[in-house]
């Protein structure tokens, strides 16, 4: 069945589905495609992160900073009333502690910058630190509190928002993949612009494509002609049995933020520990370049839950029930890549989130749509251009 | 990291057969079971001194007791018990399996890693139940967890009980908890016996089968317990305590649904209702070995006429009894001795020809038993009918308490197609269980294809491990 829309979304990940919703909003007709259903990339794999305090200054804590009201936001709009948006929105804060007086003072002078930008830091002593967080080990010599850091059930928000995108107007099409996107030229300067896509369900015309596919979002740029350096970086999430109140926050180490800041494809972990809505415990977090490779890896397991009882020993007496891995959109630069295509003009990519794309994803649709209607940005996304990585091979 | 010739997981009848057979052919086996004793499921008993008990519980302790001590007897085997595999890998090297297991000196279990170019896989089956309202309320429970109690403990699971669901496994049950004094006020078998009339032949050639049948059939009428065909229970009922009251039995149609007017209360205060068996295939799933959904609709492990699983020049892993698809003891202790046989025949201990030679028989035995377990599949069927006895408030995952309503706006709202796409919107599955319990009836209720109830039967994590035993290095 061949159709048209203004625009089409493919990919109905977290980045996808917020996408289309702002398009839809915006009054364009919107189709949505994925080979799969909502959420069954990366952001079913995901905790549901929504952090401001991972981020250095620059143009990715601008955007979380917008981005996280912007969940609240959107909590409200598709919640029906539901604060928590129906997907479990809350601003549990988040605990950043460091085992070391080093680390701490490095802590420290983050949160300073942070806060010197509008972000809520308080710093906390030992006996803060064990006001809100009781089980923590007593051996932490302090850390830094950030009330705003937020966490949502990933999956659910985006079947949330798919819901609402639909009620709106919207189509989706799930089980459908994407043959080829079909070009024309530009004569004039060489580009090629978007005419629609084909797949495996009939061609759908539009002038509009929007990339959203994460992890695999440079296989889509090459269909059209293009190309981008995404990765998946590997992580691993240990889950526990329900162990309700032993963790009230999102607790991490500040070896964390070097992590998610390091480029290297050998395997890096620090812990994140933290209590959920539903009473599960999540562990992560680790990082490691090794391709599309999802097999269970029982020293990665046992790193994570050695670094965790470190944090909180007590943990040592909570039984872990499932692990999974998931494969984060990794853009060399760390950022996302939200803006249109250097070369191919409709073309718009909005990908490369790595392990934050859930947190970033309605700042991220926010941009694409002001771009995409030339209106002014809330922010200059110049940092986030798909042509900053020049032509990638 | 333990090295074995043999390694062998699942005690139970078909895991002591395949130990003993490549045993017998001089491979040096390793036998794993996550019980205190050898036997498994089928052959659950207590402690020697309680040797009367044992016998007086089970139809052919025998049989079992002179296999458990053959095990233990053999130079060959070593056996360790009390040992949970909770991790496990295949390359085309081998097979690495992390386990628990009791530490030397200190009381905490430690973590263990065995290693092996050869595995038998016989890990057994966990009988089944199905939702209805009041299916979660203390009392409520599977002959399994009924049997287990007493064969395992010397205990009886109520004063006045009710038995229901279908297969042959309700005899045994209701006839050695009646044996143990136990008020049977109810056992009520699903199907009509009449199913059994165009499968007599088959009946009539496992005169074995037919025997035992006989034998439960005289100690019920000993007792004044009477079958009752074609009735269900449909709902249980608690007290202001939450424990359990009462039942309602209705009459049912092949295809299990109701006859409405033909509800009746009764009264108990234990309810034990099992629907066959579905077999335990999470350690084949995290190893990756190739499945397939049986004509009973449970996820199988897929293994050739030598019950191989999956092999190259290097390694083999072999799979026999439940997990092939269930099929009682007797098919057990066949496939298993295969099994044990083709790992020998792999490493050399004996020829193709004496392989030949000892599997003939086993071929012809296995062969038979086989059509009885299909006759037992296509008699005992578990149709989808029971679908119309949930309300939207019935839970369907127990773990998580997620109800049959909130899986229906999970598929209707959110626009969730398969098993995996509800586990991600209600979850349903995400809980203690893993989906053991509901998730082949989270595929039923679904309707899926069988991709997706393979799919759904995957869990790397086989057996819950604390994080404490995780974060130690395991004992070399």
């Amino acid at each position: 069945m061949n159709s048209t829309a203004d625009a089409v979304v493919i990919g109905a990940g977290i980045v996808g589905v917020t996408t289309a919703l702002a398009l839809v909003n915006a009054g364009f007709k919107v189709v949505v495609v994925d080979r799969g259903n909502v959420a069954n990339g990366t952001t079913g794999a995901g905790e549901g992160n929504i952090l401001v305090s991972d981020k250095e200054l620059g143009p990715e804590l601008d955007l979380a900073k917008r981005s996280r009201d912007g969940w609240f936001e959107l909590a409200l709009d598709v919640g029906d009333g539901d604060e928590s948006g129906g997907f479990e929105l809350e601003a549990k804060g988040g605990v950043v502690v460091s085992r070391s007086e080093d680390g701490v003072r490095a802590l420290l002078n983050l949160a300073q910058q942070q806060g010197n930008v509008g972000i809520d830091t308080r710093i906390v002593s030992t006996s803060e630190l064990l006001e809100l967080e009781p089980n923590i080990s007593k051996e932490i010599p302090g850390g830094v509190w950030y009330p705003q850091d937020a966490q949502c059930q990933p999956m659910l928000a985006a079947a949330i928002i798919m819901r609402m995108f639909r009620s709106r107007g919207g189509e989706f099409l799930c089980d459908t993949v994407v043959r080829k996107i079909n070009t024309r030229s530009i004569e004039s300067d060489g580009c090629l612009s978007i005419t629609g896509i084909e797949t495996d369900r009939g061609d759908i015309s539009t002038p509009l494509v929007i990339n959203a596919t994460g992890t695999w979002a440079g296989e889509i740029a090459e269909m059209a002609g293009s190309s981008l350096p995404i990765a998946p970086r590997r992580g691993f999430i240990l889950v526990s049995v329900p162990a309700p109140h032993l963790i009230n926050h999102k607790v991490y180490d500040a070896d964390y933020v070097a992590n998610v800041a390091s480029g290297a494809a050998e395997l890096q972990s620090s812990a994140v520990v933290e209590g959920t809505s539903s009473g599960t415990i999540l562990i992560g977090a680790s990082r490691e370049r090794v391709g599309f490779k999802s097999d269970l890896d029982v020293a990665i397991l046992r790193k994570l839950a050695a670094q965790a009882i470190q944090l909180f020993p007590i943990l040592a007496k909570v039984q872990l029930l499932r692990a999974y891995s998931g494969f984060r959109p990794f853009a060399p630069d760390h950022l996302p890549v939200i803006g249109e295509d250097a070369t191919v003009k409709g073309l718009w990519h909005n990908a490369g989130h790595e392990g934050a794309g859930i947190g970033l994803s309605p700042a991220s649709a926010q941009l694409i749509v002001e771009m995409v209607t030339r209106q002014k940005t809330f922010m200059n996304p110049s940092a986030f251009s798909p042509g900053r990585f020049g032509k990638y091979e | 990291m333990t090295h074995s010739e043999v390694i062998v997981v699942g005690a139970g009848p078909a895991g002591l057969s395949a130990a003993i057979n490549a045993a017998n052919c001089g491979c040096e086996v390793l036998l794993i079971d996550n019980g205190n004793r050898l036997g498994g499921q089928y052959w659950r008993h207590m402690a020697k001194e309680r040797d009367l008990l044992n016998y007086s519980l089970h139809y052919d302790f025998g049989r079992g007791v002179s296999l458990r001590d053959s095990v233990l007897n053999h130079k060959k085997i070593t056996v360790k018990t009390q040992t949970q595999i909770w991790s496990a890998a295949a390359n085309d090297e081998g097979v690495v399996l992390h386990a628990l297991a009791p530490g030397n000196s200190s009381e905490i279990p430690r973590e263990i890693v065995f290693e092996t170019q050869h595995l038998i896989l016989a890990t057994g089956a966990y009988d089944r139940a199905l939702p209805f309202p009041g299916w979660d309320i203390p009392g409520v429970m599977t002959p399994g967890a009924a049997q287990s109690l007493l064969k395992g403990h010397g205990v009886v699971a109520g004063k006045k009980m009710v038995i229901a669901g279908s297969g042959p496994f309700l005899l045994p049950v209701a006839s050695s908890l009646a044996e143990q004094g136990v008020e049977i006020v109810g056992l009520f078998e699903a199907h009509s016996p009449r199913r059994w009339l165009r499968r007599v032949f088959v009946l009539l050639s496992n005169l074995g089968k037919l025997t035992e049948g006989i034998h439960y059939g005289r100690i019920l009428k000993r007792r004044a317990v009477r079958m009752k065909f074609g009735f269900a229970v449909i709902q249980a009922h608690a007290g202001d305590d939450g424990i359990l009251t009462a039942v309602i039995v209705a009459r049912i149609r092949p295809d299990f649904t109701v006859v409405v007017g033909s509800e009746r209360k009764i009264e108990c205060d234990a309810a034990a209702i099992g629907w066959g068996f579905t077999p335990d295939t999470s350690l084949a799933g995290a190893l990756g070995l190739p499945q397939k959904v049986d004509v009973d609709g449970a996820v199988v492990v897929s293994v050739d006429e030598r019950q191989v699983a999956q092999s190259n020049s290097e390694m083999s892993v072999h799979a026999a009894g439940e997990i092939t698809g269930v099929g009682g003891a007797v098919l057990s202790l066949h496939e298993g001795a295969i099994a044990g046989l083709s790992c020998a025949l792999l490493l050399g201990k004996i020829t193709d020809s004496q392989y030949q030679n000892t599997t003939k028989e086993l071929y012809a035995s296995r062969l038979h038993a086989e059509k009885f377990a299909r006759a037992l599949k296509d008699v005992y069927v578990i149709p989808d009918g029971w679908r119309t006895w949930v309300t939207p408030s019935t839970l369907i995952c127990r773990c998580e308490e997620v109800s049959c309503g909130q899986v229906d706006t999970a598929v209707r709202e959110l626009g969730a197609r398969n098993s995996r796409d509800v586990k991600l919107f209600s979850r349903v599955g995400m809980g203690m269980c893993q989906g053991r319990v509901c998730g082949r009836n989270m595929a039923d209720y679904l309707g899926s294809d069988d991709g997706d109830r393979i799919r759904n039967a995957r869990r790397p994590i086989i057996a819950p491990i604390t994080l404490g035993e995780l974060a130690q290095d395991p004992l070399l």
